[in-house]
């Protein structure tokens, strides 16, 4: 199984359904990453997910995670007003991931601790749109401000 | 005073976090509920809620709080009068000598929470602001924290979202317009979320740390609920943190609805750490147990509190328990966050959520409210004037 393809699918479908109303907020706590190096690459597969989400183009960018190599926090405002804290850190050989999608009639939680999170489903998507952002992220972790888009 | 140690005066009555607290210290053998009391020039309608509880609790209710904080026999004040005139109230009561527990937050405006701070300090009383810190996860994610098992404590992220109110009617479609300062944060049907749900997130990542937040990025949205943005006040936000030391938190407060939740709503901390994460979650672990029984629905609307704030109102339109989740927490005997203060007047020592706490958390949510207005990063301290 394709694990972050197939967890996109499903949180898609279940949007789709209207099952809890619009999305608005994602929160996703991703402990995953193998090495620091990996760090911004799966940054971009995540925001390529929830923008297909939220259906909406991103307006400001801030990062948390200058200090340290081993974690980023961004924070995605989304011209439609919906919003995502995403969060990466290292897994110390422990993958875990805490997903929350809210609606604004409902939620969407998934919570997985062991593989398959870390199955190598997780590779770079860079559309055009993502590649923006990441140049944003580089430039809120350079400057610790937020960035406009 | 019999046998009991500590006389308990009540500030405001019905329709507050009072309704909660008083049963808190009424259970607690060491303390006395003496009165309620309230300012005297609370509007007919505040003066009726107080009453009532007064005749619920089978004591007095005392009409003048200057009259009533010079009784000897109240050693104790616990104040839930609303958010704008709580600061006041708290410190005509530490004046008159006495031990505070405060409502959370203790105040919106910052020069109030400096006085409260100071006054606290000045006149040697304890003081304690309601929290999550005695609670039996908040009380795991320290010990996780404390026993090096994660390694260094790289970062952490809290959220409290507490599942109430009949959401799905806010106008979605742009970002939030925010104010800075806000003006008003209690209304019959809405709260400022951020404020009152952020504060529990934001108190846990003070406390499990104990480091000064550096600079603050703030966020307030109106996502779920009509009556929120109708009052022009937030129904979520989120805060993004630098603290001294190089570490870094987000929290997450809001009211996200009753049917966002299988429990009482989100309350959890990711610990982030050099050598491993642990995600800390109030309901876990658990049981779930599904059964014949119909299933949860939200309660009827009452037009009192429409959003689901206070027990006794929720009590009168029925509303019931969601029964699906049945984390262990709930089976550990955890000392209520009163008592825990009791003990700090009784054995002369500080709480670990005091008034110069509270402060500070003011200071952070009013840098994060500062912040949504203006997007872009506020440092810490704010400017005084």
């Amino acid at each position: 199984m394709q694990y972050w393809t197939t967890l996109n699918q499903a949180v898609e479908a279940n949007l789709e359904a209207g099952r809890v109303g619009k999305p608005v907020f994602v929160r996703c706590t991703a402990a995953m990453v193998e090495s620091a190096e990996m760090m911004k690459d799966q940054l971009a597969e995540m925001i390529y997910y929830v923008n297909g989400w939220f259906s909406s183009s991103v307006r400001r960018v801030y990062v948390l995670g200058a200090q340290v190599k081993s974690h980023l926090a961004t924070s995605l405002e989304y011209q439609s007003g919906g919003t995502a804290l995403l969060v990466l850190a290292l897994d110390h050989n422990e993958p875990q991931v805490d997903l929350i999608v809210l609606g604004s009639s409902g939620a969407i939680y998934h919570r997985e601790f062991v593989q398959p999170v870390r199955d190598g489903s997780l590779t770079p998507k860079v559309t055009d749109q993502v590649q923006k952002i990441m140049i944003a992220v580089d430039q809120s972790l350079a400057t610790g401000k937020p960035v406009n888009l | 005073m019999d046998s009991a140690v500590l006389g308990v005066l009540l500030v405001a009555g019905k329709l507050t976090h009072q309704e909660n607290y008083c049963q808190q210290f009424r259970n607690d053998k060491r303390c006395q509920l003496i009165a309620v009391t309230d300012e005297t020039d609370v509007s007919p309608e505040r003066r009726r809620l107080n009453r009532e509880l007064a005749t619920e609790l089978g004591i007095h209710y005392l009409p003048d709080l200057d009259e009533a904080l010079t009784r000897d026999d109240v050693h104790l004040v616990s104040v839930c009068a609303e958010p704008e005139r709580r600061g006041r109230i708290l410190i005509k009561c530490v004046r008159a000598g006495k031990h505070i527990y405060i409502d959370k937050p203790m105040t919106p405006y910052l020069a109030t929470a400096d006085a409260v701070s100071k006054v606290v300090k000045k006149m040697g009383v304890r003081s304690q602001m309601f929290s999550f810190i005695h609670q039996p996860w908040v009380q795991r994610a320290r010990y996780v924290i404390e026993s090096g098992e994660i390694g260094r404590l790289v970062a952490l992220h809290a959220d409290c979202l507490f599942a109430k109110g009949p959401a799905g009617n806010a106008k979605l479609g742009s970002p939030r317009r925010a104010q800075y300062p806000p003006q008003h944060f209690t209304f019959v049907d809405s709260k400022a979320e951020l404020y009152a749900m952020g504060v529990y997130a934001l108190g846990l990542v003070h406390w499990l740390t104990q480091r000064v937040v550096k600079t603050v990025y703030g966020y307030t949205a109106n996502y779920f609920f009509e009556a929120h943005q109708r009052n022009d006040v937030e129904d979520f936000g989120f805060l993004s943190l630098t603290l001294e030391g190089g570490l870094t938190a987000t929290i997450t407060g809001g009211r996200v609805g009753w049917s966002s939740h299988g429990g009482e709503g989100v309350n959890q901390v990711y610990l982030i750490g050099s050598e491993g994460s642990s995600l800390i979650d109030a309901y876990r672990p658990r049981l779930e147990v599904y059964d014949t029984g119909l299933p949860w629905t939200a309660p009827e609307i009452n037009p009192q509190d429409p959003m689901g704030f206070w027990r006794s109102t929720q009590k009168a339109v029925n509303t019931q328990p969601k029964r699906v989740f049945a984390p262990f927490s709930r089976l550990i005997p955890a000392k209520s966050d009163e008592s825990y203060f009791i003990d700090c007047i009784l054995e002369g020592r500080e709480s670990e959520m005091n008034a110069h706490q509270a402060a500070i958390l003011t200071e952070v949510l009013l840098a994060g409210y500062q912040s949504a207005a203006t997007g872009t990063v506020v440092s810490l301290p704010l400017p005084r004037s």
